[in-house]
């Protein structure tokens, strides 16, 4: 390995990137919006469920009842019903997404201490907002009588906002989807070109043909990484629990081994459509799905929870919101760094095996 | 048709997927991911691994907990201490804890760094303990469209729409910029061929992998998952056509405006990543800021969500989904003006 000559690459793929700066801006650029546009937008709360109700008892204790639901953080209200064709057309066409109905005989039951029934139809296509209006509507009837019995702590995030558990996902799965694009154009714009030739023609070995074109981006990587988490902390007040040693060791890895991925793609495609069209089905799907961004894995059956066992951002995603809000360092996440780092190994290792410095790879 | 759009369809036909390898990723991917994809978008919180900790250990704490583990969600494992059920927790292997004190008070600790999921099982706690006491009024919910609640019914369809998007757009937005790099621009602009002739020859072969893709995935959503289909298919057909109208315009506007395949990319990703977070997929629109609510109204992948679902599960037909093609074309007519 020549110092001279990897330095070489790299000064040559910099400049590369330099002389483009709207890529080079987007690259920087992208992970600050979206990061900006979800931290605000996303929440997996769910409130505000639109409600329409049907009341057929019309008296003051339906109202109140009525009230109960209104007032609550958990339902708005949207409509009146007066048939049962209502509430079909009122959930079909989505304007209300919950109907209550309340039959005419509730306040009696209610006056005779008898247990009123009243109904709750759910639009429940969109499954998980029908269950938890179904457990807010059964909360509310219930009142908050029991919950002196009772205590629900959420650790590591009291509150329960879900922003704290969504950000440090979306540093994962952004920067997931960033290095693998940055890079896995790299080698085949060579080929393409046809600059790969006059690179063939000099005494370069492949492993500094590599290391030289993976230096510059794993810049762009490492700033990409440092504005994400100045934001989470200093724009979403996501609390860093955990030590930045440990955050800078494991996203130092990940966003080597998402590089190499790349690297593996541009090299193995050799045509820039082909790899583009790879890296993005490669990494943004399976990262924003199966990495426990949003679904969790222990929901999955085995065999689909095996391969999300590898992918590395299911290791980042998981890594990165322990870090944040756990702040444990423990035995785990060793077991996960080890991962990632035999998968940078291997992925070079066959971008290595696919490089051919030759006419004959063409 | 003129023949020279023939030849042109032909020639991009054959580019496209002249390449094996280029063929298994546009036409046997989508299908592939389909399949485990579908396994894996269920937000049902099925097993939970609880720790319990019973200091008081009297009968009381001990019928709370036989109710929580007859209800099969929390599968249970028994800790000696506070502690160890916090180290358990900090380590990632439990998910809740049941905690009693020597008192027999109770304490219920989920998880809250898992999102979504620590909601759902609070909420189940909630609901195994309130069913202790005889309420004065009692809620009967019934949930129409999909009686069971599965989860699946809900984030299938919308895979498709994620899919299509990732495939076309790549597609289209390296189209022009391709031949541009490569240089093969200036054999085209030697051709009589119009600048209509070009772009429909350019779009209409990714618009038709496109439509093999949704057909196909339909299919597997279908089949494999059953997932019932209520509506009708032509009208899903036509959403597609529309959608996939619009997908393919942004990419040739992405096309146009870059001038190497890496800008073209880097612009594709950032349409496609904002598109599939704010279409309501899987964060829900309707818990947007306002603001956020309002870019959603430009996104095309939106509206084929709704389509999608509402034609899946509810069977709904035009004289409810009407407002949504209109939205789709006004997006469409801004494109052209961006030209």
């Amino acid at each position: 390995m020549n110092r001279q000559r990897v330095k070489a690459i790299a000064k040559k793929e910099i400049t590369h990137v330099i002389r483009d700066p709207r890529s080079l801006g987007m690259g920087l650029a992208i992970p600050v919006l979206l990061l900006v546009l979800f931290g605000y937008g996303l929440s997996l709360n769910v409130d505000n469920v639109p409600l329409a109700v049907w009341d057929q008892s019309n008296t003051a204790t339906s109202r109140d009842l009525i009230r109960d639901f209104t007032n609550s953080e958990a339902f708005q209200p949207a409509g009146v019903c007066h048939s049962q064709k209502d509430t079909e057309d009122i959930i079909q066409s989505g304007q209300a997404i919950a109907v209550l109905v309340i039959p005419p005989d509730f306040e009696e039951k209610i006056a005779r201490h008898e247990t009123a029934t009243v109904q709750l139809l759910v639009d429940g296509s969109d499954s998980n907002t029908a269950r938890l209006s179904i457990m807010y509507a059964d909360g509310i009837t219930k009142n908050a009588a029991q919950t002196a019995a009772m205590s629900i702590i959420t650790a590591y995030n009291p509150a329960m906002d879900t922003t704290w558990s969504i950000i440090p996902g979306l540093i994962a799965i952004i920067l997931n989807v960033i290095a693998a694009m940055l890079t896995s154009l790299c080698v085949a714009r060579e080929w393409e070109n046809g600059t790969m030739e006059q690179l063939i023609s000099t005494p370069m070995r492949k492993g500094e043909f590599l290391i030289g074109k993976l230096v510059p981006y794993y810049i762009i990587g490492v700033i990409d990484l440092v504005i994400a988490v100045l934001m989470a902390l200093f724009l979403f007040g996501v609390p860093l629990n955990g030590s930045l040693l440990a955050l800078a060791g494991v996203s130092a890895m990940f966003i080597f081994t998402t590089l190499s991925v790349g690297i593996l793609i541009s090299t193995a495609a050799k045509s820039q459509l082909l790899a583009s069209q790879l890296a993005l089905v490669i990494t943004f799907l399976p990262g924003f799905i199966l990495s426990g961004f949003v679904y969790d894995i222990k929901a999955m059956p085995a065999i689909v929870q095996a391969i999300t066992k590898l992918i590395p951002a299911t290791y980042f995603v998981s890594l990165l919101r322990t870090i944040f809000l756990k702040g444990t360092w423990g035995m785990a996440p060793t077991k996960e760094l080890l991962f990632l780092t035999l998968f940078a190994a291997v992925v070079l290792a066959m971008t290595m095996k696919k490089l051919k410095l030759n006419l004959d790879g063409r | 048709m003129t023949n020279r759009l023939k030849f042109m369809l032909k020639k991009e036909l054959l580019q496209t997927l002249r390449d094996p390898r280029m063929r298994i990723v546009i036409l046997v991917m989508p299908i592939f991911q389909t399949l485990i994809f579908g396994y894996a978008v269920t937000t049902d919180v099925k097993k939970v691994d609880t720790a319990i900790v019973d200091l008081a250990n009297i009968a009381g704490t001990r019928a709370t907990t036989d109710q929580f583990i007859s209800s099969g969600i929390f599968i249970p494992t028994y800790k000696a201490s506070y502690d160890e059920a916090w180290y358990a927790m900090d380590q990632g292997d439990i998910q809740a804890m049941i905690l009693f004190n020597r008192q027999g008070q109770m304490q219920f600790v989920t998880d809250g760094s898992r999102g979504l999921s620590a909601g759902v099982t609070s909420g189940y706690a909630a609901a195994i303990l309130a069913g202790n006491q005889q309420p004065p009024i009692k809620v009967e919910s019934r949930a129409w469209y999909n009686p069971l609640l599965e989860s699946r019914n809900f984030y299938v369809p919308g895979v498709i729409a994620m899919m299509v998007m990732v495939v076309t757009l790549i597609l289209s937005s390296m189209a022009v910029v391709r031949e541009v790099e490569i240089g093969t621009m200036e054999q085209i602009m030697v051709t009589p061929m119009k600048r209509w002739e070009f772009i429909v020859g350019k779009l209409l072969p990714f618009g038709a992998i496109g439509m093999v893709n949704v057909l196909v995935v339909t299919a597997v959503a279908v089949f494999w998952f059953n997932i019932p289909l209520q509506g009708s298919l032509p009208l899903l057909m036509l959403g597609a056509v529309l959608y996939l109208m619009n997908t393919l315009g942004m990419g040739l506007l992405i096309s146009t405006v870059s001038r190497t395949q890496q800008q073209a990319m880097l612009s594709a990703f950032f349409v496609i990543f904002p598109a599939s977070l704010l279409s309501g997929f899987a964060f829900p629109i309707a818990n947007m800021p306002g603001i956020i609510r309002f870019f959603t109204l430009f996104n095309p992948m939106r509206y084929m969500m709704t389509i999608l679902r509402d034609i899946f599960l509810k069977g709904n037909g035009l004289d409810i989904l009407w407002p949504t093609w209109p939205c789709f074309c006004l997006v469409q007519l801004f494109l052209p003006l961006l030209h």
